[in-house]
This record gives structure tokens, C-alpha cells and sequence, in this order.
């Protein structure tokens, strides 16, 4: 099997996608290239070299189905699982694009490139602390930081039309007073409410290795970036390919829609309370699209516990849940309790 | 010491305004009994209500006095209603005999409420459940504006009930009931029979403060939980066509509950059998309440 990384026009070193400038840079000799120049480049280097590139064998009796390659770099062999679509050679520390994972149902129509880098993650990451005065203070201190990763995370963009019916029982309450007496008066009424939601690409994490509330806690990502995908994007960071099916995602999408769609039927009815005894939904117009989406992974071991904190990569939002000093939560609820207290006591002394 | 100072900071805020008080309540002819400031009524509708009041003070020997107004010079709520009616009633003399019965109708335009101030034997004859009753008559017309119907309805049900006499709510009182704040004998009258003790409760203050305490930290704590699934796709929800809405009108039904005004230092609330009672700002007491606001 062959591994590709891109290699610099100029000079032949490797080259990585740079977030910042929206281009690739050369470290060695300072060249910079779009993705056209990469592109037309890539053609002349794959007709070429490729073919010096001894494949592997997979070793017969794999059971967690781990492939090996070959570092284009140094020759090292790069081990990977079945989902890595792009990887580092742990020797030469350079970008591995295993292609062969990104091909055919498994090919990304879209991707949105990175557009905040390692240093914005770890900026980002010692302000998790900012109105958190519970939280240690060390915390946040980026020798924390165990490991960072920038990941093309596979998503599920699903979009559709929802026609949703609630009906049920609904009532109007109205209280009025005299100096005496407190009335309340409630009317029932048979309610009922339907629409069309259209909603545009939710999306749904395809990788079962990423736990979906990270990825739901770290959006939205802003679609307007999305670009049709290129292998030169992967340059630099890691890749992975779907092992969620569509159809699973599908499932797991349209409950989350069907509740946006309910909750908006539900509100705003001009009711005080309103109680749904049917809820229906029809589907039609779906679409489903299997896009590339960038994610700062970013690992934290404080005090032997570990952390997992997440950062969009294209808006730079970052996610985690931050630990908090039981010894500063106790003295904050003494504080509040003291005044909170003190508070209470004047009123009823004087009430 | 502290109970001194407290009694100086309050004097300094309340004797002014006894004073206030004074000064702001017109000056009357206790005889003419109607006393149309919003000018509601026509002539005639006050000499037809004349003749219907001054037909219940002959017969019940108690006194009515009919006042509206379109503006309060204390300002407008509810409190500042009951505080016009009561000083209306308490300077300028009304009232039948040595506890000043008597009843006082007054419509506040401003606040758009009524309010039924009464005192003396009064207060025992048209208890809570009566006020409520008789301003739930007139509040119809009081809505649509019909001030004289809405008076004259007051006027007949105030006469109604004197005629049934005191309600059972208020008979048989036990004087010596000493959790009434306010006790009643024939020759007394209405009086204080237990000064409130002003205290801090504790239980209240110390189950209300950590219960509020956990409630500030716990949604602090919130806040430090940064990962969590989506409930909504709120965000990727584009346009929506909404589809006809049925509304259709099953029953209706009406409860009501009775107000417990707290005791204060300014102007004490308190009952005795069936009869809400407070202090007037002149000091003596009054019964009666307010309506609701048409």
C-alpha cells in the first residue's frame, strides 16, 4: 500500500498545509504554493516516485486490523488502523496520507481546511479558566497539555424537510386579585399546530472513536468554508474515515431535528401550558453529504487525571469540562450562605 | 438601643406623612354624602343616589359616603386607594356614634379600582366574602363605564346585607382569642389586643439561605461542564412554514383563594372572625377591600 505526503516543489521536503496564511509553506526553503500549483505538481511526483514505493504485505493474521505502510521520507514502516486516513511517520515525523482510506464511498465530497493552528489551541486552552474562579489555578497552565492533535474529523451533513404535527390540550390561565382574594381562572382549549422545517446540514460525527458530545459541544462550524477536498489539505494533520454508516447517522440526526421541530410547534402557542398528546413527523427532500471537518484534539493530564478538551478548528471554540477545587467550592457557598443569610434575617425581622 | 434607633429612623419616615396625609384630604360637608371628584355621575344620578344613602343611614343607623376621584395626590396602587379612602373617612368626621360605624364607597379613576373602606360595627357587618361579593355586582359596570349603575349596585347590596344583619363569620366572637391581632367587644369596639413581636425568623432565614446558596453554586458550577450532547439542531433550522392552528374551546373554571396580608409597622393588617382589618394612618381601624381593576 502507498503512502503519500506532498513533497515541496522547489526543494523536495515536506510540505504542510499552514491554517494561517490559507496556502502551503515550505519550512525548509520558505516556497509557498496553492492548491493548484500543489495539485499539478502532485501529478509529475506521482508518476514518478510512487512506483519506487515498495508495497507492504498485510500481515495474514491481523486481528485488529492494522495495516502497515511505508514512510515516504525515511523508508520507516507506519502503522495504522483501519479508519486512519492520514497519519505521522513516528520516526521522521512527517505527514502520511494513506489514500487508499479516502477513496471510493469513503471519499470526502467537501472539506472545511483549518484555519486556527497549534498555537491558537494552546492560547486557547490556558483561557478555559476565564470566569471560572473555581477552577485550579494550575489548571490551565499549558505544561498541562499531554498531547494536541489537529484531526479531520469525518462528518454526516444531513439535511432535510420535516413536517411536524402536535395536538393536545391547551390552557390559558388568567389570575386577577382583590385586596381579599387571589382568583385564577382556566380555560381549555383543543390545540393543534403543524409545519415545515427545513433544516440545513446537521452534522453528525462518522467516527465512533470521538465521543458525540464533543463534537456537538464544539459546534457550529460556519459552512461557508467548506471547498471540495483535496488530499493536499490533510498535509500536517492527522485523518480519519467513517465508521458510522449513513444510515446511522441518519437515525441519530433525526432525533435531534424532530425535538427542534417539536419544541418550535410547542412554544409561542399563546398558551400557558400546553400537553401534546400526538406528535407526528414526515420526512421528505433528504440529503446526506460525507464531509472532512477540522478538530484540535487536545489532551490534559492534571493532577493523574485526564482531560479531554476539543477546539473547532475552523472557528476556534474551545470545549472541555474544566475541574473546579472542592475546598474553593465550599468556601464560595460559605461566602453566598453568610450574606444570602444575613439578607433573609434583616427582611424578616422587619416583615 | 437598637429598637431606639429603629423607632427614630421610622419616625423620621412616617410622621411626615401621618402629617402629609392631613393636608392632602379635602375638606367636606359631611352632609352631602356624594362626592363625585371624577365627575362620573350627572345631577340627577346624584340626587337618586343621595336619596338611596341617606334611605340607609336613617334605617341602619350607620353612615355611606360615596366618593370618586380621577386623581390620588398620594399616587397610584392599590395601597394608596385604600389609604385615600380610610383618610377621607377618618378627617373629616364621618361615621355613626362612638365607634364611627360606617361605610365608604370610593372609585380611584387613576388606578381604575374600587375600594370599600368600612369601620366600626361596620367592619363586622360586610366581612371579606360580602366585599368580594358586592364589588363582584358592580364590576361589570364598572368595566363598561356604567359608574352610576355601578354605584347604585353597591349602594342595594350594601343595603341588602345590612339588612341580613352581622354575618355568622363575625358572630360569636372569642374575645379572648389571643392569635387575633385585633379583638371586638360592644363597648370597646375594635381593639389591639396583642402588640406583634418583631423578631428574626431563623428557620426561614437559614433554610431559605442554603437553599439559595446551592442554588447560586450549583448553576456556577454549570458552567465548568463544557461538554454535553445537543438537545436541538436549532441552528441548522432554515425556514418554517407554519401550518393552520386549531383552537378550539373546551370548558372553563374559576377558583379563588384568600389573601393573608402580613402584618407591618406602618399600617397593621390583621382579621377578626370573617373581616380583614387594618390601621388607618389617622390610627383608628377599617375594614374592607378592594375590587378588581376594571
Amino acid at each position: 500500500m502507498k503512502t503519500v505526503d506532498h513533497k515541496c516543489p522547489s526543494c523536495n521536503a515536506s510540505i504542510n498545509y499552514n491554517p494561517k496564511s490559507k496556502n502551503w509553506v515550505c519550512e525548509y526553503c520558505g516556497s509557498k504554493f496553492t492548491l493548484e500549483q500543489l495539485e499539478a505538481n502532485e501529478k509529475n511526483f506521482e508518476s514518478t516516485s510512487v512506483k519506487d514505493s515498495k508495497e507492504l504485505k498485510k500481515e495474514p493474521e491481523e486481528k485488529v486490523e492494522m495495516d502497515e505502510y511505508i514512510c515516504q521520507d525515511c523508508g520507516a514502516q507506519i502503522v495504522a488502523d483501519k479508519n486512519t486516513a492520514a497519519t505521522f511517520c513516528v520516526y521522521c515525523k512527517n505527514t502520511a496520507i494513506l489514500k487508499s482510506r479516502l477513496t471510493d464511498k469513503f471519499s470526502p465530497s467537501q472539506v472545511i481546511p483549518f484555519a486556527k493552528t497549534k498555537e491558537d489551541a494552546i492560547e486557547a486552552f490556558t483561557k478555559v479558566g476565564k470566569g471560572k474562579f473555581l477552577m485550579p489555578k494550575e489548571f490551565s497552565n499549558p505544561k498541562n497539555i499531554e498531547e494536541i492533535k489537529g484531526i479531520y474529523i469525518p462528518f454526516w451533513l444531513y439535511s432535510c424537510k420535516m413536517h411536524g404535527r402536535v395536538a393536545g390540550k391547551g390552557t390559558k390561565v388568567t389570575t386577577w386579585s382583590t385586596y381579599d382574594y387571589i382568583y385564577t381562572k382556566t380555560d381549555t382549549y383543543k390545540v393543534e399546530r403543524s409545519g415545515d422545517f427545513h433544516f440545513d446540514k446537521i452534522p453528525v460525527d462518522g467516527s465512533v472513536r470521538f465521543n458525540d458530545a464533543i463534537m456537538n459541544s464544539i459546534e457550529p462550524f460556519d459552512y461557508k468554508d467548506l471547498t471540495k477536498f483535496s488530499y493536499s489539505y490533510l498535509s500536517g494533520f492527522l485523518a480519519e474515515k467513517y465508521d458510522v454508516e449513513k444510515e446511522e447517522a441518519k437515525k441519530i440526526t433525526i432525533d435531534r431535528a424532530q425535538e427542534t421541530c417539536y419544541y418550535n410547534l410547542m412554544t409561542g402557542t399563546g398558551y400557558t401550558s400546553f400537553v401534546p398528546e400526538i406528535k407526528e413527523k414526515e420526512i421528505s427532500d433528504e440529503k446526506i453529504d460525507y464531509v472532512l471537518l477540522p478538530v484540535w484534539m487536545v489532551n490534559i493530564k492534571y493532577n493523574e487525571k485526564f482531560y479531554t478538551f476539543a477546539m473547532n478548528g475552523q472557528t476556534g471554540k474551545m470545549i472541555g469540562d474544566i475541574p473546579y477545587s472542592k475546598k474553593k467550592a465550599f468556601l464560595f457557598f460559605l461566602i453566598l450562605f453568610v450574606i444570602i443569610f444575613a439578607i433573609i434575617a434583616v427582611i424578616t425581622y422587619f416583615v | 438601643m437598637k429598637r431606639l434607633s429603629l423607632l427614630i429612623i421610622l419616625s423620621i419616615f412616617f410622621i411626615p406623612s401621618i402629617a402629609f396625609a392631613e393636608n392632602l384630604t379635602p375638606k367636606v360637608d359631611e352632609t352631602q354624602k356624594i362626592y363625585d371628584y371624577a365627575d362620573l355621575l350627572t345631577d340627577e344620578e346624584e340626587k337618586s343616589l343621595f336619596d338611596l344613602v341617606d334611605y340607609y343611614i336613617d334605617k341602619y343607623n350607620q353612615d355611606m359616603v360615596i366618593v370618586t376621584i380621577n386623581e390620588n395626590p398620594y399616587g397610584v396602587s392599590d395601597t394608596y386607594t385604600m389609604n385615600y379612602a380610610d383618610d377621607f373617612y377618618d378627617y373629616n368626621n364621618f361615621g355613626k356614634g362612638e365607634h364611627k360605624d360606617g361605610i365608604l364607597i370610593l372609585i380611584d379613576m387613576a388606578n381604575r379600582y374600587p375600594w370599600i373602606s368600612t369601620t366600626g360595627e361596620a367592619i363586622l357587618l360586610y366581612d371579606d366574602e360580602r366585599i368580594a361579593q358586592m364589588h363582584d355586582y358592580s364590576f361589570n359596570y364598572l368595566k363598561n363605564g356604567e359608574y352610576y349603575n355601578a354605584l347604585k349596585m353597591y349602594v342595594e347590596t350594601a343595603t341588602a346585607f345590612a339588612d341580613y344583619g352581622i354575618p355568622e363569620s363575625n358572630q360569636n366572637l372569642n374575645y379572648s382569642d389571643i392569635t387575633n391581632t385585633y379583638c371586638y367587644s360592644p363597648s370597646k369596639g375594635l381593639y389591639l389586643c396583642k402588640e406583634l413581636e418583631k423578631k428574626v425568623n431563623w428557620p426561614v432565614s437559614l433554610i431559605a439561605g442554603i437553599a439559595i446558596s446551592v442554588i447560586i453554586l450549583l448553576a456556577h458550577l454549570r458552567k465548568y461542564k463544557g461538554i454535553r450532547l445537543a438537545g436541538n439542531a436549532n441552528t441548522y433550522l432554515g425556514s418554517v412554514e407554519k401550518g393552520p392552528n386549531v383552537d378550539q374551546f373546551l370548558t372553563t373554571y374559576t377558583s379563588k383563594v384568600r389573601r393573608y396580608h402580613d402584618d407591618n409597622h406602618s399600617s397593621g393588617h390583621g382579621h377578626i372572625g370573617g373581616s380583614s382589618i387594618h390601621v388607618g394612618r389617622s390610627g383608628s381601624f377599617h375594614g374592607g377591600g378592594g375590587g378588581r381593576h376594571f
